[in-house]
């Protein structure tokens, strides 16, 4: 039982570290489609979070990768912190909803992917008042679905070869 | 992926597309909140208006290469012209967000190129007459 824990415990360690690492390197390496459209590489390891280890470990991975993330790049309790965690609660959310509908992995990581900027869009058009910003939401679905196509399909593989490790 | 969910996803395209074109008809600054001149000559290139907090504060052409400084609730923000294209050169801001975004044109999907601590938008004035989200 304890070992168990243990393993599961390091697990979500590791999930979490790599969630911040993606998060980090995106940011850093891959610069934005005009400057706002990202991929969400991160989205990959909440994927995984869920499927491998449950939702209670998903929400704590994807809350570490936007507090620590943040706190890492230097942008905690900023604009764009908000922004992000506005994202991931809403994304969280409907991934929690979708796996409760037992949806496919692609279609679920298109919902979050769509619900992630929808929760952005929204901070900045009810917190910061920038009405205008719902100009980007269709630009911003649009993108969401090759997008969250993409993750999805990465993190089916991922979860192929991590299944074998699988705790329990 | 499921049927039902391959449906699901043609109304998020449909509903995206809809969206584009609602957003597109209705206006983004109203007419009459602008404090600059609505230009009323033709323009070499286009007309681009920058708004600021629901205000157009200056139309430029972009047919002539130039540089505009506007003013923001952080600071400076500059926009150099060139070959019809326009992008932000400096700006005084912690983001540097819109500087990123690059340049644009007029055929640039109308997405617009935005500074959220400056509260700055600049977008075509085609597209700033035919939209109305500001009061």
């Amino acid at each position: 039982m304890n070992i168990k824990k243990n393993k599961q415990f390091t697990y979500l360690a590791l999930l979490s570290a790599m969630a911040i690492t993606l998060n980090l390197l995106e940011t850093a390496m891959i610069p934005p489609l005009m400057g706002v459209f990202r991929v969400g590489l991160a989205n990959i390891i909440a994927l995984l979070a869920l499927k491998i280890l449950g939702m209670k470990e998903m929400i704590i991975v994807n809350l570490m990768r936007v507090l620590i993330g943040n706190l890492i790049s230097g942008r905690f309790l900023g604009s764009s912190f908000w922004i992000s965690l506005a994202g991931v609660c809403l994304s969280t959310l409907v991934l929690i909803l979708m796996e409760k509908m037992q949806s496919s992995l692609l279609f679920t990581s298109i919902a979050s992917s769509v619900a992630h900027s929808i929760g952005q869009v929204l901070v900045v058009m009810f917190f910061y008042q920038q009405p205008w910003m719902l100009s980007f939401l269709p630009y911003f679905l649009l993108v969401s679905i090759p997008t969250g196509l993409l993750t999805g399909y990465v993190s089916s593989i991922a979860i192929r070869r991590v299944k074998p490790l699988r705790i329990g | 992926m499921k049927k039902k969910e391959i449906y699901a996803l043609i109304v998020l395209v449909c509903i995206a597309l809809v969206m584009l074109v609602v957003l597109n008809k209705n206006r983004l600054f109203s007419s009459n909140s602008s404090t600059q001149e609505i230009p009323t000559e033709e323009a070499k290139g286009d007309w681009i208006a920058v708004g600021h907090r629901g205000h157009v504060i200056l139309y430029f052409d972009s047919g002539i290469d130039a540089k505009h400084t506007v003013e923001g609730l952080v600071g400076k923000m500059e926009i150099e012209v060139k070959n019809k294209e326009w992008h932000i050169s400096y700006v005084d801001c912690p983001n540097h967000t819109c500087e990123k975004m690059g340049w644009m044109n007029i055929d640039s999907w109308g997405v617009p190129i935005t500074c959220l601590p400056n509260d700055i938008i600049i977008v075509p004035k085609t597209m700033a007459d035919t939209m109305e989200l500001l009061p």
